[in-house]
Parts: C-alpha cells; structure tokens; sequence
C-alpha cells in the first residue's frame, strides 16, 4: 500500500480523524507546557485560591492557588511519559517472550502461555499496590507496575501472529534454506507482527493513562509538586462543595487523552489490517 | 403444481450500489419431481434457493411470484413463511460443520422443528429424532442422538441434517450443494439417500449444485443459471442430450472425464463470470461466449421454447446449432 | 482461562469419534482436572505474592517501624512477627495459618487479621457484587441491542456511548455521580457506610453510587464484546439452519445466537472481574467505604505488610476462583470446551 493511498483511506476514517487530533492536542499541550505555561504549575498562590474562571485564570485556580491551565498542560507529560515507558516496557520484554515462545514452541512456549496468563490475576493496580508497600509511593513504582502488567498483553498478540507468519510458506522456505530461528524471528515474524503491535500500543497508551491517573489519585503515583490529572481530581474533591468545576476539568483532560487513543488504536486497526478484529 | 416460480428476480444491496443478483428465473416442480439448479459461483443458484425459503439476506427485494401448493410465497408475511419453513418446505444446507449448532446435542437439533410445528412433547419429539437417525442409516441411533455434532464425522452430520430436514416430512426438500464438503466416497451415498427418501415419501427435490454430473445422476429436470439468469430448462434428458444453449455446451464440454476427480469447477470457459456491479443490461454471457454479436449485449434474451418444456434463452440458437 | 488455552479449532476428524464417551464422564473429568489446576495456581500465586513482599530491600520489621527505629526494636519486631526465621519456614507457617484461617496479626490494629477482613469484606463483596450485575445487565442489553441493529443509528448511539465509557476513568464517574447525586441534587450520601445494621435500605443506598460508578464503566469494554460476539454468531451457518426450521428471528436469538455468544463473553468477564477488583479498591477510596481497599490503603500508610500481603493474596484468590467458575461454567455450556484439558 502506496502511502498517497493510506492517507486517502484515513481522511476517510472519522474515527482516526477525530483521534488523531485528539492525540495531537495532547502532544501539543505537553510540548507547550515545556516551554510556555500561563502561571508556574507547581506555582503556590494561597491568596488567590479557588478563583472563578476569569481573564487572568482561563479555569480558575485551585485549593493553593495553583492556575487550573498550567496545571492540565504540565499533567499531559506525566501521562505521556508513564504511557511511553510503560508501554515500552510492556513492548520489549513482550515482544522478546512472544517471539521467543513462537519459535521454540513446546514447553518453553506453554510456560511462557501459561505464566501470562497466570498474570491476569494481578491487575496493575494490584501490582502497584504491592509494589508500593515495598518501595514507597512514586511515579516510577507506578510506571515499573503498569509496564509490568503490559508484559504478558504484548507477548500473546506476538505469539498468536508469530505462530501464523511461521505456518506461511516464506517462513518454512527460509527455515528450510538454513535460517537460523532468530534470523526468522526479526526478519520474518517481527515485520509481519509489527502492524498489530502499533495497535495495541496504541490502546495500551490509553489504558496506562487511566492506570497512572487512578494511582496518582490514590496518592502512590505522582507526588507533589508534580502536576497530574489524577492528583488534581483527588485535590479537588475534597473541595466539591466548594467548586465543584475544580473536579470537572481533569477529567475531561483525562477522557479526551484516553478517547482519542483509543480511536487513534481502532482507525489504525482498520487502516494497518481490517482482518484484525476488536480485540476488546 | 406443487411450485410455479414466475419471472423471479432478486435485488441485493451491495457496497457498490443494489446488484440484481436472480434475473427473471422461471421454472416449475410438481409433487414428487426432482429439479437440479446448476451454476458457477455467483450464478444466482444458492440466492434464488433462499428466496425459495425466504431467507435472503437483510435487505434483499423481491420480485415475480413463487406459487407454492398454490400461494405466493412472495406475499406471505413472516409468520405465515415461519409455518411452511421447516414443515412444508426444509433445507439441507451445504456445510454440514457449521449448519448444525455446536451447543445442542444431534437429538435436540432434530426434534426442534416437531415440537414447532407438529407440537410433540420433548420426550416424544426425542423419541422421533431417534427414528428419524435410523432412517438416515445413522447406527446405534439412540447415541448419536445424544452426541453433539463435533462428536460425528461430515457425512454422519449430513445425515443428522437430513433427519432434520425431513422430520416434519415437507412436500419440498431443497439440498444446496450437500456434498460438496464431503468426502468421495461419501457423496454418492448421501445423494442417493437424499432421492431414496424423496421418493419414498413422494417429495419433490430441488438439488443446488455446481456439479453437472450430480445433477445429471440425481435429477429428472434441469436448470442452467448464469450471472442470475436461467440459461436453459428441461428435462435433464433432453437438455444433456441437446443442449441448445452455447454455455450449456461449453459447460458439457467443461465437464470433467469418467475417472476424473469429482467437484471439479467449471473453469475450462474462457473468460470470467460477470462481476459484483458489472452486471450487463444484455445476456450475461456475452463477450465470454464464442458466438456473441452486437445484439447479445443489449437486452435480455427471450426465453425460446424448443419443444417440450425445453427451453433456451439465446437469440443465436440457429448458429450454435449449426456451430454444432 | 487460566492455564488453559481455548483453541476453537474444529475437531479433526481423526478425533470425533470416541466409542467410551458419556457426556457425564466428560464434564467429571473436566471439573477434576481443572479443580487440581485451581489448586496449582493458587500455590503459586501464594508463592509469588509471598516472594514479591520478600524481595524488599532491608527488613520487613525496618519497613515497617521506619528509619528512624533503634536496631533493638526492629529485632524485637523481626522476631515477633518470625522475621528471623527461614524463608521456607516463614512461608509454611503464613500458607499453613491461611490453609486454617489464621491470617496472623496486625502489627498496626495489634488484632487478628481474619475478623478484620471478614468485617471489611461485608461492604466490599456486596459492592462487587452490584456492580457486577449492573455491568451484565447493561453490557447484555446493550451489546444484543447493537448487535441487532448493526451499521443502523441505535448501533452507532451504543458504540459511540460505549467509546466514551471506555475513556472515562471510573473514579472520576464516580466523583461526577458524587457532584450530580449528592451535591447538586442531594439524592444519596456523597461517601461513607451506615453499617448492615442501620438497615438494608440505608446500606444499599450507600452502596449504589459506587455500584453505578463501576459498573457503568465496566460495561462499555462488555457491551462491545457482546455486539462483536454476536455479530460472530448471527453469522454462522447455524443460525441460517435455525431459521430454516421455521424459528422466528427472537427465537433463534435466545435459544442458538445467545448460548454461542456467551462462551466469549463469560470469558472476558472472568478476566474482567480482576479490574473489577482494582476499580472496587479506588471507588471505595471515593466514597470513604470501609470495605477491602481502604483496609489495604490503611495498612500500606501503617507498614502493616502482613495484612497487605493477606489482602492482595485474597483479593488474587477471589479473580483466580472466579476465572475457575468462568472455565466450568463455559465447560457446561460447550461441549467441545470439555475434551480440551485432556
């Protein structure tokens, strides 16, 4: 597929569209915030605490004083930035175990089959939680459980596709002209994979921005001063009598993030593969 | 007459625009008759073999009349179409795999259309699909009965699909392509059970194939479909001894050897079968025919009656007949 | 589906036919195989819960009593909880205590942990509980309402809805319910738990924020497994065969599309219930509910390791059992499922 005829294709797609620009935004706002910011975000202001949305405040300010708009825009790094390592993460030593249960098969690849789905039990959360009691509460304790828990997500989609590149005919030709079962896997199965893979990244992205903002919420992700959605909403609550709109805009940050790559991970799907059915 | 179907056409929505998919097709079965419906994929056999039953897909229009025991089947409403499915009117379809439910045990599958339509008990209805395995020539029909399909082998299942159909014991049984998907060695005993059966209980028989030589053994009358249009009609005889049609003879010719392997398609005619949205205003097979001329492309042919009830649409029967 | 691979592949024809086969033989030997399997992968999941709270750098007992704490009461500490004891020794006596429902003591409530678990169990339980039904109830209509309807408006309106539900964190619902009920319209408590005793309408009325929070939440992922597993089915050949008999379209629906649809779909919700798990422990964080998760929470900020270690381990049991009943409860429905564990 030409790529004059894929960007034709996705124009086409509403839902990569819309996800797209969704996601754009979300770079846009982290990139912003890295060099321009309207107040300081960790920026404390107690005089001029929960103020009403106005011309010097676009949403108002916090129980602190912190400026609402500063804070969102600083939030999109920290969830971009669990969601890269993470997903990372969730990539490498995925990747490395689907690919190396595809081509061994046999009881290596049963152990390793079985052992992911051994890990279903312990939801990232779960794992956080023990990882926190152990090593106290912090972004990365947060990070290493929800790339942890990606891990087992990578290595099925890599082995279920590796399994079927391996049954074609090119496979077995190259295997039987003497290629070694490594030479196979990267330049064979990984290639062939790779399409799936930016998927479910792409969705995975999604869930560990949910997973960050829930244990940033819980308190044992970001810590102050770090700007993040999740910590903003568990400020906010405690003033939900008080200014109740103060609960309202993270969220949102925090389901637009999501949605848009969500549908960025669906259009992609339909755009990379339309064999390759929702998962989910 | 059991079953008169007059000029009946099919629209189906496509993703390129709605495509008339069964052409004005006429042909007629009374009690106890057999009529074979052979065609390339996409020749509008299995489409018109579904309108038969109403069942063509969500979306699909009608039009012409199928008089069956003497009502069109076209104006039915659902529930009326409901009563004579599975009763008077059954189905054998094609894969024997996946037409049965993988949840529901042969017995339970067999005894559904009695207690629907012939109101039996459970216990009784049970009973009955147990005779019904015997038969289909099913041994040791009481386990059979309470096996689930994954648990028989495609021809077994085929014949439980036979039970089923002919439990309620219709005065119509239309088979859409049975034994494609079975063994050699299978197909000709499942055809001959389905004719036995047929003729024991003096139904008529509609048998959808792509096979000549199937319909050849099996059927008294013959149907010819191309691109949605029935080419040729009569009796089986006539038609294989005469055909008038130049893609009737092509088919002939196409036709695999004695000895050689059987469920061969028909892909020895030059050209290609129209296409989805490609569908010409004139004889669908014109360009791929050998003897095609102008006139060809730019109506459908008139049916022309050659003796009998043996009928041909083409405007150059003289020249096959001399091309003969 | 732990352990256990579903492959659906169809039988080969070298394996359909089977001369012994009973149906009840089948499903024993199933329910037997799986039932060892349950056993094997509770001990292991002891093992890594167990390990991963070994691992911990330094001592438990220092852990737990802080950096500042003299060397001499961090033994005495290490020693009453037998800290100083092996690996093995240590891991036998917490499995063997469980095994008779000792879940030891809490360092911080200086109390047995199995009451205190028990007593949090009785506001958590029932809010999964709730939740659960009100994912299944929602998930079902509205994926079977989809799936009937595909490519039309009320389609797209439940996938739409259902794309939404799946971006919303379920805390933040749960703080936007809290806005909406209880502070705008002063509907229901905005948090906490009268207790069972002050009534079961009143303890349910305090539960029912949170079960819609995670609920709701939860039933947009299975709202698209149903459509898209029913859409699966409303496909195969079978459900042509069901009309063919003369079933009508509901019919056929009830009795052939929905029984095939429900092995994927049980399956996604066993392996859902774990985030269910999760979600319960953040909701319940929401709205001040003493149910598991703040127990959990409260014993992390207190250095209680052991509860958090009995919690987690009971918590990782609950999804393991769930998934076992999901496996036999997918075996009863499908008879192909039961030949697998052979």
């Amino acid at each position: 597929m030409s790529d004059d005829r894929f960007f034709a294709r996705a124009r086409r797609n509403g839902g990569f569209v819309l996800g797209a620009i969704l996601v754009a935004a979300l770079i846009a706002a982290a990139a912003l915030s890295l060099v321009w910011t309207p107040y300081p975000p960790a920026a404390i202001d107690v005089p001029h605490k929960l103020l009403e949305p106005s011309f010097a405040h676009w949403l108002g300010t916090d129980s602190l004083g912190h400026d609402v708009v500063s804070q969102l825009l600083a939030g999109a790094r920290i969830s971009i930035l669990v969601g890269i390592i993470a997903v990372g993460i969730g990539l490498v030593f995925g990747v490395a175990l689907g690919l190396v249960a595809a081509s061994v098969g046999g009881v290596v690849e049963d152990v390793i089959m079985n052992l992911c789905d051994f890990t279903f039990a312990f939801p990232a959360l779960l794992l956080a939680i023990m990882l926190t009691a152990v090593l106290g509460a912090g972004v990365v304790n947060a990070i290493l459980a929800i790339g942890v828990a990606n891990v087992p997500i990578f290595a099925k989609v890599t082995r279920a596709l590796g399994n079927g590149v391996l049954a074609r005919d090119y496979a077995m030709a190259a295997r039987a002209a003497g290629k070694g079962p490594v030479a196979i896997a990267l330049e064979h199965v990984l290639p062939n994979v790779a399409p799936a893979l930016i998927v479910q990244a792409t969705i995975q992205f999604a869930i560990a921005i949910l997973a960050e903002a829930a244990l940033s919420y819980l308190g044992l992700g970001a810590q102050p001063p770090q700007a993040s959605w999740g910590r903003m909403l568990s400020d906010a609550q405690q003033f939900m009598f008080l200014a109740p709109r103060l609960a309202v805009f993270p969220g949102v940050a925090i389901a637009m993030a999501v949605l848009g790559l969500n549908l960025l991970g669906d259009g992609l799907r339909d755009l990379l593969d339309p064999r390759l059915r929702a998962r989910r | 007459m059991l079953l008169e179907v007059a000029e009946l056409s099919v629209d189906l929505p496509t993703s390129g625009g709605v495509r008339r998919i069964v052409r004005s097709a006429s042909f007629a079965l009374d009690h106890g008759q057999t009529l074979g419906i052979v065609g390339e994929s996409g020749s509008g056999k299995t489409m018109t073999a579904l309108a038969l039953m109403g069942l063509l897909p969500d979306g699909a229009t009608t039009s012409g009349a199928i008089l069956f025991e003497g009502r069109d089947l076209l104006k039915l409403n659902e529930a009326q179409m409901r009563d004579l499915r599975g009763d008077r009117v059954a189905m054998i379809f094609q894969e024997p795999m996946t037409a049965l439910n993988p949840l529901h045990s042969i017995g339970r599958q067999i005894a559904e259309p009695l207690i629907l339509h012939r109101g039996l008990s459970n216990a009784a209805a049970h009973a009955e699909a147990v005779r019904l395995l015997e038969r289909v020539g099913l041994p040791d029909p009481v386990r059979r009965a309470r096996a689930y399909p994954h648990q028989l082998s495609g021809g077994q299942r085929q014949r439980a699909m036979i039970a089923m159909a002919l439990g309620c014991a219709p005065r119509l049984i239309i088979a859409d392509e049975p034994t494609t998907a079975l063994d050699v060695t299978v197909q000709a005993q499942i055809l001959d059970l389905i004719a036995d059966l047929g003729a024991q209980s003096d139904m008529a028989l509609i048998l959808v194939s792509h096979d000549l030589a199937v319909i050849a053994q099996n059927c008294e009358r013959v149907l010819v479909m191309y691109g949605g249009m029935a080419m040729e009609s009569g009796r089986t005889d006539d038609v294989l001894a005469r055909p008038a049609h130049p893609y009737t003879k092509a088919l002939l010719q196409a036709r695999p050897r004695v000895g050689a392997r059987r469920g061969e398609r028909l892909q020895a005619i030059a050209g290609a079968a129209p296409s989805a949205g490609a569908m010409p205003k004139g004889c669908p097979f014109a360009g791929r025919c050998p003897l095609t001329i102008a006139a060809c492309g730019e109506a459908l042919p008139a049916p022309v009656m050659l003796g009998g009830d043996h009928m041909a649409r083409c405007i150059r029967i003289d020249a096959a007949e001399r091309a003969a | 589906m732990l352990f256990i691979r579903l492959e659906m592949a169809g039988a080969s024809p070298a394996m359909t036919m089977d001369l012994n086969w009973t149906p009840t033989d089948e499903m024993g030997l199933y329910l037997f195989q799986r039932f060892i399997l349950l056993l094997a992968t509770l001990a292991f999941a002891s093992i890594v819960v167990f390990g991963v709270l070994e691992i911990l750098p330094g001592n438990a007992a220092q852990v737990m009593l802080g950096a500042s704490a003299t060397p001499e009461t961090v033994a005495a500490l290490a020693h009453k909880l037998g800290l100083d004891q092996g690996v093995i020794v240590r891991y036998a006596a917490w499995i063997g205590g469980v095994l008779r429902g000792d879940f030891g003591l809490s360092y911080a409530y200086d109390s047995p942990i199995g009451p205190l678990i028990a007593e949090r169990l009785a506001v958590s339980a029932p809010l999964a509980l709730l939740a659960m039904l009100i994912t299944t109830a929602v998930a079902l209509a509205a994926g079977v309402f989809a799936a009937q309807r595909r490519g039309k408006s009320g389609d797209v309106a439940v996938m739409a809805a259902s794309q939404i539900g799946l971006a919303v964190p379920n805390f933040w619902f749960a703080i936007l319910l809290v806005l909406v009920f209880a502070v705008h319209w002063r509907l229901a408590p905005s948090g906490g738990f009268p207790g069972w005793e002050a009534g079961l309408g009143r303890a349910l009325g305090a539960l029912i924020l949170p079960a819609l929070a995670l609920g709701l939440v939860q039933a947009a992922v299975l709202t698209r497994v149903t459509r898209s597993a029913l859409l699966d089915v409303l496909n195969e050949d079978f459900i042509r065969t069901a009309r063919a008999k003369g079933l009508s379209r509901r019919a056929t629906l009830w009795r052939h599309a929905l029984p095939n649809a429900l092995t994927p779909i049980l399956t996604i919700m066993g392996l859902q219930f774990a985030n269910l798990i999760a979600g319960a422990i953040v909701v319940e964080y929401v709205f001040t509910l003493p149910g598991l998760g703040r127990l959990v929470f409260q014993s992390i900020a207190n250095r209680d390791l052991l509860v958090v270690e009995d919690c987690v381990m009971l918590l990782v049991a609950i999804v393991i059992g769930v998934n076992f009943f999901v496996d036999i409860a997918c075996a009863a429905i499908d008879p192909r499922l039961r030949r697998r564990a052979a």
